[in-house]
């Protein structure tokens, strides 16, 4: 009996624990472009956030300040990218692609400068975020941290008049403007909190999961979250759905990693291209419509 | 006396661009009374009530709000002070429900509350709307009734309503004025702008028409009549002196369009059975108030827009739905009235604009699609030498070209592609008197030369003087086409503001 | 000659705008050195003596510098041709993956005549990455699919499939960390010998001034610029938009396929695809910054990739001093960013030269 839950019970469990970086990076970028604006410097985020997190814990010896210090990081790049796409009317993708490449540098550059190891950092199991036990299995408090995330973005972006300014910022700027509502200052909030979530994600990658930095340590997570925005049509709540999805594909390229039979069979890369095969159809609308916020991407200005 | 609600006191408006929309203009607003005002495109109507609302600010001049100076710096402040705007493209978020709608960004009020409040507001005032309905599922005539409800529920004592007629059938119309009266009766003032002469004469209590950025006349509507509203909304000023007009021998039949429909980018039929026939050796001139189909009958004629039904002959060839690449090759050409989005790439150089559409043109190609710029460039200093363009260099962009350059520019490249028929859209809008008076010689002296010539103009002056006969466009049709001396002013003003003279 | 000076002033405001983020990043690379306790004055001349050096004396850095900068060309001038007609075509990272394992498949004919050989691995090579930016081009042009997240998603599953793929069917039997290698006979010849300088760069240059020439002094090149600046000016002078952004995307991939076949055919001494792709990695992406550094012009894209292949080069002298050769992504990053904000220069003069003169509105 156990024998055969047991390895079935690991995905769960594995999937649930890939699934914490996927869902916040994009419950927040629904956020984000749902106020009109995009992002696509999630990769880079999680980065900087998983960095600057190790450095943080290891400096204060409490993961809970690397997990501030990551959100902090998200923070101050959501803002910066936040004032670009509005104030200064940049090019939402242009500055994100540079967030991405910044990333890439510090962090590979900075584990040598702030550490003098190659390539990867690794902490000490008392500087990781301490499981809770369910069932004899470690969870990490982020996961349920994260769903709670998610489900209070859907509760402030659908219940509330601060969300529907949000979404109102990202389908008719002009009729929010003329109601009373400040579109820059909403879509400043709005990608500031998204870019913040991201830098949580980033700091849960190191100083929970993989217990250390790596410069790959992202590994596409911040790509894929971007497609689960498209494919969980800019909703937090079907975003959970959709990072399970994606996550339990992750997941399996693990948990078939020790199986060479199955490995034969279905070869791990292939596997881990299945998420991004499955957005691209869902972004045909062969599956269903989905449908982006209308004002996605465009700067406002009123004359 | 009454004081009036808001006082405007010699308004001027100057737009980052340089246009200058209003001239000095004062008014007043007065509670318990529906305010007309009326005017042709471009009089400034909209410019006016923006800064009223606070969308805009004025260049000079001052605002008073119940006899207090005001500076608005957006619409929530007017908003606030009560004064709310129905704009003509209501600015409605697309997939909020009609409830969501009215209350974005409006705080400290409960969902249910709410409700009440607005079951109350509708069973009062009449305005039936679904509330829990994504407003792009809904009538264009609904969305305004919600947008209504919006600003009522929020207290508004001031209403402005930007030409609120157009989208609406005639049933909504009449449910529209019942209403307006009643607000004006509860003491609110409402401001009703529009160009349609009947409506202002059924339904407002003062008119204030304003005629290119100024205050023309001032009046009490049950002491006026609808020719001297329609006279004073269209009057002419500044006379051009334009070379005369040629007998043109053998006229022949260059353009022939048969029943002619098309749909706008809503879906609705803009062009509802056109049928006309322009000859050579004349100009067709177009009046009518703007967004009375005239836009779709140009792009339906060009090849930029897809004709539902009828035909279009072009010098005894079919060419209904051609492109207009294959036009432009056929004869006919295209002045666009948006220069800067459609005529021209304003970022690319003089010499690429000569190029554009002139890029099909074996004259100016090597074997193997290759351009020949030599040519190019040797054509273009002939352009710019004969119609007099101001450049500074051939590679500068065309965007640091003036207005009336441009317009020149443009037109040089249509002509030198020899046509036979040509579609000018408001060809001098936007042009100062100079540039006018030449593009307009222009046209009449290709006329001369045996050209056909569709001319689309809001500017009334325009299509008076230049052309031979005139069609009237309202609600997509043509309401009227004969010779233009066959037309009195006030009957073209009737006609434009949907009067059967 | 005042009209050449005219056309210079037309210019200058996106050259300045350049130069500013140029001046921006170097800064931000060189705080960043400093700041992690790093010796920067000595960074900087290793980067300078590693990428530039002395060229009269020895041009061994210099080759380097170029042979960085030959693929980046073509990878530049590939986002170029996206931006030039209205796209935002990420993808050229997949296509060049995708490019690199037709070249690999290629190489499997080993022992057909050399002349055969050569043609397989110029039409595979690019065959395959034209394959790959047909499939954007189409969902953009037919279902109108935006690009961006698109060619996200394509650059990872190429890089599944190319990865397995190559090291499943066409594993180095004497070197597990690479695939078969390109036969000898069928490789592009070295410029110079004992240094990496292929003709690579000789390729590149060729092709930008041959794309150059395309956009502007062909009709093709003429429409796609004309659409991707103005759809509505294009539409009215009879262009169709979705032609020329399918050209654009094709193009793209074109340059894509040539970019892949340098890397792997024209690069020593691999002259194979190293596992996981990573010796093909970032050079799609590193495009987009020497396309924006370039002004997405040809000739500027020129200049662009021998600079970014010239960070690269230094690099590695800054590796002998133990600072990491990443660094160069903080100078790339910073520029990017400062890049996407329009009209830095006026930005700056702005807040800074005349603080007092701060304009009310717009
Ligand atoms: N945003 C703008 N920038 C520059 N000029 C503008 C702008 N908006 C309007 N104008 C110009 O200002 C003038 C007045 O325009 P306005 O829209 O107020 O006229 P209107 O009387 O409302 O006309 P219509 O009946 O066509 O609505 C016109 O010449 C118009 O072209
Ligand atoms: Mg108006």
């Amino acid at each position: 009996m156990t024998a055969i839950w047991d390895p079935a019970l690991d995905l769960v469990f594995m999937t649930l624990r890939s699934m914490v970086p996927i869902l916040l990076a994009s419950v927040g970028e629904v956020v984000s472009e749902r106020s009109g604006i995009v992002n696509i410097g999630l990769e880079g985020i999680l980065l900087l956030g998983a960095f600057f997190a190790v450095i943080a814990d290891v400096s204060t010896g409490s993961p809970w300040v690397g997990v501030l210090a990551g959100a902090s990081v998200g923070l101050l790049i959501g803002l910066i990218h936040g004032v670009i796409s509005t104030k200064l009317k940049g090019n939402q993708i242009v500055d994100t692609i540079g967030v991405n490449t910044f990333a890439l540098g510090v962090v590979g550059f900075g584990i040598f400068a702030v550490w003098h190891v190659w390539g990867a950092r690794t902490i000490s199991a008392n500087l990781v975020i301490q499981p809770i036990y369910v069932g004899g299995r470690a969870l990490s408090p982020m996961v349920i941290i994260a769903f709670g995330i998610a489900i209070f973005t859907y509760w402030f972006l659908f219940k509330t008049s601060f969300g529907a300014a949000i979404r109102a910022c990202g389908e008719d700027p002009d009729a929010a403007d003329v109601v009373g509502i400040n579109v820059d200052l909403v879509r400043i909030i709005a990608t500031t909190y998204g870019a913040l979530l991201a830098g949580i994600g980033g700091a849960y990658l190191s100083v929970d999961w993989f217990s250390g930095i790596t410069k790959e340590i992202s590994a596409g997570r911040g790509w894929l979250s971007l497609a689960n925005v498209a494919f969980s049509n800019w909703n937090p709540l079907l975003a959970i759905g959709g990072s399970l999805i994606f996550a339990f594909f992750d997941a399996l390229v693990l948990w078939i990693g020790p199986m060479p039979q199955v490995n034969s069979i279905i070869p791990q890369e292939i596997l881990r291209t299945v998420p991004y095969i499955v957005t691209i159809i869902a972004l045909s609308g062969v599956i269903k419509k989905v449908r982006p916020p209308k004002a996605l991407g465009f700067p406002y200005s009123r004359e | 006396m009454v004081e009036p609600l808001v006082k405007v006191a010699d308004v001027v408006k100057v737009y980052p661009d340089g246009t200058v929309a209003l001239r000095g203009v004062s008014l007043d607003i007065f509670p318990n009374e529906i305010l007309g005002l009326l005017g042709e495109n471009g009089a400034g109507k909209t410019t006016l009530m923006k800064i009223v609302s606070g969308l805009l600010q004025p260049t000079e001049g001052k605002l008073y709000v119940y006899g207090k100076p005001v500076k608005f710096s957006m619409p929530a402040q007017a908003l606030k002070m009560g004064i709310g705007m129905v704009h003509q493209n209501i600015p409605l978020v697309h997939n909020f429900t009609g409830l969501e709608n009215i209350l974005l960004g409006y705080k400290g009020i409960k969902r249910d509350e709410a409700l009440e409040r607005l079951r109350d507001l509708m069973s009062k005032t009449g305005l039936k709307v679904r509330l829990d309905v994504p407003v792009e599922d809904l009538s264009l005539g609904e969305r305004q009734r919600i947008e209504i409800l919006k600003m009522l529920f929020r207290g508004v004592k001031i209403l402005i309503m930007d030409e609120p007629t157009t989208n609406l059938t005639p049933v909504e119309t009449k449910d529209l004025f019942r209403l307006l009266k009643q607000l004006a009766y509860e003491g609110k003032a409402v401001v009703f702008i529009s160009h349609k002469i009947k409506e202002v004469m059924e339904i407002t209590d003062r008119v204030v028409v304003l005629r290119k950025g100024k205050v023309v006349g001032r009046l009490k509507t049950k002491e006026t009549t609808p020719k001297e509203l329609a006279s004073l909304m269209v009057g002419r000023e500044v006379v051009f002196s334009y070379p005369p007009k040629k007998e043109v021998p053998n006229q022949k039949d260059l353009l022939v369009v048969k029943d002619l429909w098309v749909t706008d980018d809503l879906g609705r039929q803009a062009v509802r059975g056109i049928s006309f026939t322009l000859k050579s050796g004349e100009i067709l001139g177009v009046a009518g108030v703007e967004g009375n189909g005239q836009k779709e009958l140009v792009e339906a004629l060009t090849g930029l827009r897809v004709i539902d039904k009828g035909k279009v002959i072009l010098m005894g060839e079919e060419v209904t739905g051609a492109d207009p690449g294959t036009l432009s090759f056929r004869g006919l050409v295209h002045i666009p009235e948006d220069r800067k989005n459609v005529g021209l790439v304003l970022t690319m150089s003089v010499l690429e604009n000569v190029f554009l559409g002139l890029h099909r043109y074996p004259e100016f190609l090597k074997p193997g699609k290759l351009i020949n710029w030599n040519k190019v460039t040797e054509h273009a200093r002939k352009l710019i030498k004969r119609f007099e363009i101001v450049v500074r260099s051939l590679k500068s962009p065309a965007k640091s070209l003036s207005g009336g350059n441009q317009q020149k520019l443009i037109v040089a490249r249509e002509l030198s592609k020899k046509p036979s028929v040509i579609i000018a859209a408001n060809p001098t809008r936007g042009l100062d008197v100079a540039s006018t008076q030449f593009v307009r010689n222009l046209l009449i002296n290709l006329r001369n030369q045996g050209i056909g010539i569709l001319l689309i103009s809001s500017d009334l002056d325009e299509v008076l003087d230049l052309s031979d006969r005139v069609a009237v466009m309202y609600e997509g049709k043509f309401t009227s086409l004969k010779p233009v001396k066959d037309y009195t002013l006030q009957e073209i003003g009737l006609l434009m503001g949907g009067v059967n003279a | 000659m005042s009209a050449i000076l005219e056309v210079i002033k037309d210019k200058a405001g996106p050259v300045i705008d350049s130069l500013i983020a140029l001046t921006l990043g170097f800064l931000g690379g060189a705080l960043t050195i400093y700041f992690s306790g790093y010796d920067v004055v000595k960074a900087m001349s290793q980067l300078y003596n590693f990428s530039i050096g002395n060229p009269f004396v020895n041009p061994y850095s210099l080759t380097i510098t170029l042979t960085y900068a030959g693929p980046l060309m073509l990878s530049g001038l590939a986002f170029a041709l996206g931006v030039r007609a209205g796209l935002f075509n990420i993808g050229i990272e997949g296509q060049i993956y995708m490019g690199a394992f037709g070249v690999v498949i290629a190489s499997s004919f080993a022992g057909i005549p050399a002349p055969l050989e050569v043609l397989a691995i110029i039409l595979v090579g690019i065959g395959f990455a034209l394959m790959w930016s047909a499939i954007p081009a189409a969902l953009k042009v037919y279902r109108e699919v935006n690009e961006v997240v698109v060619t996200i998603m394509l650059n990872y599953i190429a890089l599944g499939v190319a990865d397995y793929t190559i090291f499943k069917y066409f594993p180095n039997p004497s070197d597990a960390t690479k695939s078969i290698v390109v036969p000898a006979y069928a490789r592009i010849p070295l410029l110079m010998p004992n240094t990496s300088l292929s003709w690579n760069i000789v390729i590149s240059i060729g092709v930008l001034l041959v794309i150059y020439y395309v956009l502007w002094y062909t009709v093709p090149g003429y429409e796609l610029r004309v659409a991707g600046t103005n759809p509505n000016a294009a539409r009215y002078a009879g262009i169709n938009p979705k032609r020329a952004m399918f050209l654009s995307f094709m193009l793209g991939g074109l340059l894509a396929g040539i970019a892949g076949i340098e890397k792997v055919a024209g690069l020593p001494p691999s002259y194979s695809v190293l596992s996981t792709l990573s010796n093909l990695q970032g050079l799609g992406f590193e495009g987009i910054t020497v396309s924006l550094i370039g002004g997405n012009h040809p000739l500027g894209i020129i200049f662009a990739a021998i600079l970014i292949g010239a960070l690269h080069a230094g690099a590695r002298g800054l590796n002998l001093i133990g600072i990491p050769k990443e660094i160069v992504w903080v100078f790339q990053g910073i520029i990017v960013i400062s890049i996407a904000i329009p009209n830095l220069y006026t930005l700056i003069k702005r807040k800074f030269v005349s603080p007092g003169k701060e304009v009310v509105g717009k």
